[in-house]
């Protein structure tokens, strides 16, 4: 690639510079964090393109503290030579008129990402200040530019040995605000990528605000990048799976490895861009894993071929962690921020894949059986399902209320990782806020019914005297044995204690998924003391705006989901069962929703579901109902708790 | 030949307008569906068909509206008519909803839809509540008076 030709004439003047001021957000997307950071990618993008193009080694990345950056490689340097079009320094005409690169040919560079990146233009045009240096030829050049505009003419300083570009860039205030500010995290996250994707590159981070450098490398491609995404999960098999596929002059190189848990993460790429909304190269593994799968699990006689129920996608994707990066060229994006990738050409790579999958399953079978038996897990789980659903045989009362073990089984299999499986679980508040409404004597006798892991129980410390749980599963029982005092097992509809043996019961979350929930209310006033107290938290809508539409979402996330309780159903519940004093408190809690429905009970179309109704939100939704969808997808939402406490009569 | 109200056409339409628009929500559902299958093309078009219905029930309904509202079985038109049809087809679906329909599946032993359905009906009367609030305002009093003699 040495050899491709880099000056002036690959340079293709195509329009002018004036519009991106008018309209950042055309070119950059928008003027807040994510259009900053684009301005600094930009730069590393064209960095990394160098790198790609065979012509450069180091990245060097400033973070200072006026809030400027800087970005320095190694490469050939940008052209200096007269433009043919302009007449001006080629380097001059990069920074001030848009389509200018040399990109728009494939002369100069074969696959880059700055083809459909907002170009050193743009970057030039949003920036309040910046200096142009190269060292070229034997050459050493600089040029300032204000607001996109050269300030003085590129000047030649010198003799000098060295090679590459440094753009030093202060980002305008009057676009991105006094407060805007680079993000060591994000700049970190990006570099990360790039060095994992480019084995060889070596990308400094210094942040000069913080006084911390970081140096990103690596030589294990694909592959070590799922392993970094992968460091806090519990792998089914290591190595991942990776594997190159050639198709024309396509490469696409792919890593896999599943792990234990539910919501898959494909992390692609197309010529080092993120596409985090993926698309054909992504598509054409989804594909190509069903069907080698499949046609694995039949030669092995896993399914009976032509009369067995095949795996589906959600079975096979459950717990993978993938990365796909392609290069292509010309690729084509859905929309301004290129988040999916459109190109037809990236779904020829779906036989290779499926190639590839086969072989490594032919050939180290034995590696896959962790992960064969996960996937045979989940299409149990979902024919039972099905068969539930479609129970016509047996009366409806059964196909639509689940037996004792399907909780049993539920709560069983998420005690592995209780308490990573929402944030709402462990969380101080919250759990403060339940015990603060502890009203009992400090010799106090509590039971925490469907007590989990305990934590509910153990917040109200030395408020009470000793503590009992009560839950439905050994696995919970034995978890909530490291906080409570005794914990037995048993259903919260048959309370094993004798009448009048509390002072206090506590629970939280459950009446939304207790079918009759007056009968298990009714048992928990029965082992009450007289005048004993009740202590129930349960999510609540904020009201009738958006109670239908966290219906469907709670209900795609929890099958055994039956009661949709209002704040003042809670009350009236608790009223209705004999309980007196009722009072109601509101706690309002962020949540991940993405770590919430990474759960075994969602199925990973419900998943899909769920971000759906959280993107389609009915306005009426958003007006009450605070949420937050980052760039890359993640959501946060606010819940709103209820805290009811109630008496029993004395 | 019948009038267009008593014709089997009429019945017609609104039988496909009904089904178009429950077809608007069915193929976006299953646009998600192939879309998590990574069956693109099939998403895609699930998407497109979904805009189509969209134009489908509305041309339906254009023929069906001189005749009236395939809900209410009310006039429907202008505003001030519109607003009528819908506290109309809002007060039969509060009415049917709750606490008929919750009652018949809470006896047949499906809890969970019962719930839905009073979750339902809880926002709908919050929809007809706003429906009559907006009328007040926005019906010009003849109007008003003209349809309740």
């Amino acid at each position: 690639m040495s050899t491709l030709h880099y000056d002036a004439d690959a340079i293709v003047v195509l329009s002018d510079i004036d519009a991106i001021r008018r309209r950042p957000t055309m070119y950059i997307g928008s003027t807040g964090a994510d259009g900053l950071h684009q301005l600094l990618f930009e730069l590393i993008d064209n960095a990394v393109d160098e790198f790609v193009a065979g012509q450069c080694r180091q990245i060097r990345i400033t973070l200072d503290v006026d809030g400027s950056c800087s970005v320095r490689d190694d490469g050939r340097g940008i052209p200096v030579d007269p433009h043919p079009l302009e007449g001006r320094p080629a380097a001059e005409v990069v920074l001030t008129h848009l389509h200018s690169g040399a990109k728009f040919t494939h002369d100069s560079y074969d696959t880059s990402a700055g083809l459909h990146g907002i170009g050193l233009t743009c970057v030039n045009a949003l920036s309040e200040s910046l200096t142009l240096t190269i060292w070229r030829d034997g050459r050493h050049y600089t040029q300032p530019f204000v607001r996109g505009v050269p300030v003085a003419d590129l000047r030649d300083v010198g003799p000098s040995a060295a090679q590459g570009t440094w753009i030093q860039l202060r980002p305008d205030t009057d676009v991105f605000g006094v407060d805007a500010a680079f993000s060591v995290e994000i700049v970190g996250d990006r570099c990360r990528d790039m060095a994992f994707l480019n084995p060889g590159l070596t990308i400094h981070v210094e942040d000069r605000r913080g006084g911390q450098t970081r140096e990103y490398r690596s030589t294990n491609g694909v592959s070590g990048l799922l392993q970094e995404l992968n460091r806090n999960r519990r792998v089914l098999h290591d190595p991942p799976i990776a594997f190159q596929s050639v198709v024309g002059d396509s490469v696409a190189n792919v890593a896999l490895q599943w792990t234990g848990a539910y919501a898959e993460e494909i992390c692609s790429f197309v010529n080092n861009v993120k596409t985090s909304a993926g698309g054909t190269h992504v598509d054409a593994l989804k594909r190509a894993l069903v069907h080698a799968i499949n046609r694995y699990a039949e030669a092995d006689g896993l399914i009976d071929p032509g009369r067995g129920e095949p795996f589906v996608t959600s079975d096979v994707l459950e717990g993978l962690g993938a990365v796909v990066a392609v290069r292509m060229r010309e690729p084509s994006f859905d929309g301004q921020i290129k988040s999916r990738l459109v190109s037809p050409d990236a779904a020829r790579h779906e036989s290779e894949f499926e190639q590839h999958v086969t072989a490594f399953l032919l050939e180290r079978g034995h590696a896959f059986a962790p992960v064969l038996g996960k996937i045979l897990n989940s299409r149990r789980a979902r024919l039972s399902a099905r068969r539930a659903r479609n129970g016509a045989a047996s009366p409806p009362s059964t196909a639509m209320r689940a037996p004792i073990e399907v909780y049993r089984k539920q709560f069983g299999i998420r005690s592995h990782n209780w308490h990573e499986s929402c944030s709402w679980l462990t969380d101080e508040g919250l759990l403060q806020a339940h015990a603060e409404c502890c009203d009992v004597g400090p010799d106090a006798r509590m039971l925490d019914v469907c007590c989990g892991s305990g934590v509910v129980g153990a917040s109200f410390g030395s408020r009470v005297a000793h503590k009992v749980g009560l839950d439905i599963t050994s696995e919970m029982r034995a978890l909530a044995s490291l906080r409570l005092d005794e914990v037995k097992e048993g259903s919260v509809y048959n309370i094993p204690f004798e009448s009048n043996s509390f002072d206090i019961v506590v629970t939280r979350e459950v009446l939304h998924i207790l079918p009759e929930p007056e009968k298990p209310l009714r048992e928990m006033l029965r082992v009450l003391k007289p005048g004993g107290q009740v202590v129930i938290g349960q999510t609540v809508p904020y009201g009738t705006a958006d109670a239908a539409w966290m219906y469907c979402i709670f209900r795609k996330k929890q099958p055994l989901f039956c009661n949709h309780l209002m704040a003042d159903d809670v009350a009236g519940l608790l009223t209705n069962v004999g309980f007196a004093d009722v009072t109601l408190r509101d706690f309002y809690l962020w949540e991940s929703i993405d770590r919430w429905i990474d759960t075994h009970e969602t199925t990973g179309l419900h998943r899909e579901e769920i971000r759906e109704l959280f993107r389609n939100a009915p306005e009426d939704v958003r007006e009450v109902h605070p949420f937050e969808i980052s760039p890359d997808g993640r959501i946060r939402d606010q819940w709103r708790w209820v805290i009811a406490s109630g008496r029993k009569g004395a | 030949m019948p009038d267009f109200k008593d014709s089997q056409t009429l019945g017609n339409l609104v039988e496909q307008f009904s089904r178009d628009a429950q077809s608007i929500v069915r193929y976006l559902l299953f646009a998600r569906a192939a879309e998590y299958e990574g069956l693109r093309e099939a998403a895609d078009l699930f998407r497109r068909l979904a805009q189509n219905e969209a134009v489908y029930a509305e041309g339906h309904l254009e023929f069906i509206r001189e005749a009236y509202d395939p809900v209410s079985g009310q006039m429907f038109g202008e505003t001030a008519d519109n607003l009528a049809a819908a506290v109309f087809s809002e007060e039969e679906d509060v009415a049917g909803l709750d606490p008929d329909y919750a009652r018949i599946a809470e006896s047949e032993g499906l809890g969970a839809i019962a719930s839905w359905l009073r979750t339902v009906a809880l926002a709908k009367r919050d929809h007809l509540g706003r429906l009559r609030a907006i009328s007040r305002v926005t019906v010009p009093a003849e109007h008003a008076e003209a349809r309740e003699s």
